[in-house]
């Protein structure tokens, strides 16, 4: 009777073909990418060219990327995709309160990249910028909420007293919005937050974060 | 099973109501507890500023997201095996969507153009209820996320039938 209603349930096989479809971007790709990596499971990382998308979006589920094809099976859904690739890495709890703790700040962090979205269809160079410089000014609210949770955890992680999906989705968000893809939104804005900039370089350089970003390119704002 | 649970949310059916009938059906006993005039004086307290919130033994946990799926979990309404539970949370997400252009019209104040919005927010629903049509008949005999009803069939069934109680302008 000991064990918790959803315990991963023992000997789960690590799937034999995993194959993430997405664009050449960080964007919302980046966070299973990183687990996959982690928790070193094989897959082939996908990266579609925008040119390729038309032909591509009606055979996906919801039009949309990413996709992850698992021995046959297709996810769709960034959060599904990233919470499965989260359980095979091991870093998402079993226990389900502790579950809990790290959904709640996945569920916060995911209000970070909708802030920008709607700017990458605005044609109007001058207009795209102010969108996003506008977005920008409604992102660091969320970043000093996200600042607070930092120094609140005790443990330097935001959910538990170990490294999980929780760390994973607010770094890689963070550093993908400020990577100067988005006017207005560099590094230089983590300057008003010290302890989430802190946070940011201990995840990155967590020796298995370090050595996947070693061999990524376009990713300056996720390595140390 | 925890020892206490208690949910604080408004009355309306909104972000409350998946998590309300998830422990329902598992026979959860939970104080479902509806906030109304005291959410000024409450909110400072709650983790994010927001409701829902649920205490379990205790402890806070707050973001519907997370709250939905810990219920389901003790509901067994969640898969154990990865992949499963991965097909639940995809229906789930997209069912998420549904929410935010509504609400995000109740903070407008003039009634006029806050009908208006949502009537736009109505039109803009028509074709996701036509994926979710669409899925549910892809599905057959089975439910949104396999052979057995899940977190994900509460979560459609709540939300839509929240958004078509006539709270919101507009004709479906």
């Amino acid at each position: 009777m000991g064990n918790s209603p959803s315990a991963l349930p023992p000997l789960t096989p690590k799937p034999n073909n995993v194959k993430l479809l997405y664009f050449n971007l960080a964007a919302k790709g980046e966070p299973t990418r990183l687990m996959l990596s982690i928790g070193k499971v094989n897959f082939e990382d996908k990266r579609v060219p925008f040119e390729e998308w038309p032909q591509l979006k009606s055979s996906t589920p919801f039009g949309q990327l990413p996709v992850l094809e698992v021995d046959g099976t297709t996810i769709a859904q960034a959060g599904a995709i990233e919470r499965y690739a989260a359980k095979l890495a091991h870093l998402y709890p079993s226990d389900p309160l502790s579950a809990a703790k790290v959904d709640q700040v996945v569920c916060f962090v995911d209000e970070f990249l909708p802030l920008f979205a709607p700017t990458m269809g605005i044609t109007d160079p001058e207009a795209k910028a102010n969108a996003q410089r506008e977005a920008t000014e409604k992102l660091k609210p969320k970043l000093a909420k996200l600042n607070e949770m930092v120094e609140k955890a005790g443990n330097g992680y935001l959910a538990g007293s170990k490294l999980t999906y929780a760390d994973i989705a607010a770094f890689c968000y963070v550093c993908f919005l400020l990577s100067g893809m988005f006017a207005g939104a560099t590094m230089s804005v983590l300057d008003s937050y010290p302890a989430l900039s802190n946070y940011r370089k201990k995840i990155a350089s967590l020796p298995e974060v370090k050595a996947y970003y070693e061999k990524q390119s376009d990713r300056d704002t996720f390595k140390p | 099973m925890p020892n206490s649970l208690r949910l604080l949310y408004f009355p309306h059916a909104a972000r409350g109501e998946p998590t309300r009938l998830m422990f329902a059906i598992g026979k959860i006993p939970f104080e479902d507890n509806r906030v109304t005039s005291q959410w000024q004086e409450l909110k400072p307290s709650t983790p994010f500023g927001q409701l829902p919130v649920l205490e379990v033994d205790g402890t806070a946990i707050a973001q519907a997201g997370a709250i939905e799926r810990y219920a389901a979990k003790l509901a067994h309404l969640y898969p154990l095996d990865p992949l499963e539970a991965a097909q639940v949370d995809q229906v789930v997400c997209f069912i998420h969507d549904f929410l935010p252009p509504f609400s995000s019209t109740r903070g407008i104040s003039d009634p006029v153009a806050r009908a208006d919005a949502q009537r736009e927010a109505t039109e803009n629903l028509k074709p996701k209820l036509a994926k979710l049509n669409e899925m549910v008949e892809d599905a057959g005999s089975n439910y949104l996320a396999g052979p057995k009803l899940t977190y994900a069939d509460i979560a459609a069934f709540c939300y839509v039938s929240f958004l078509l109680s006539g709270m919101f302008a507009g004709e479906l």
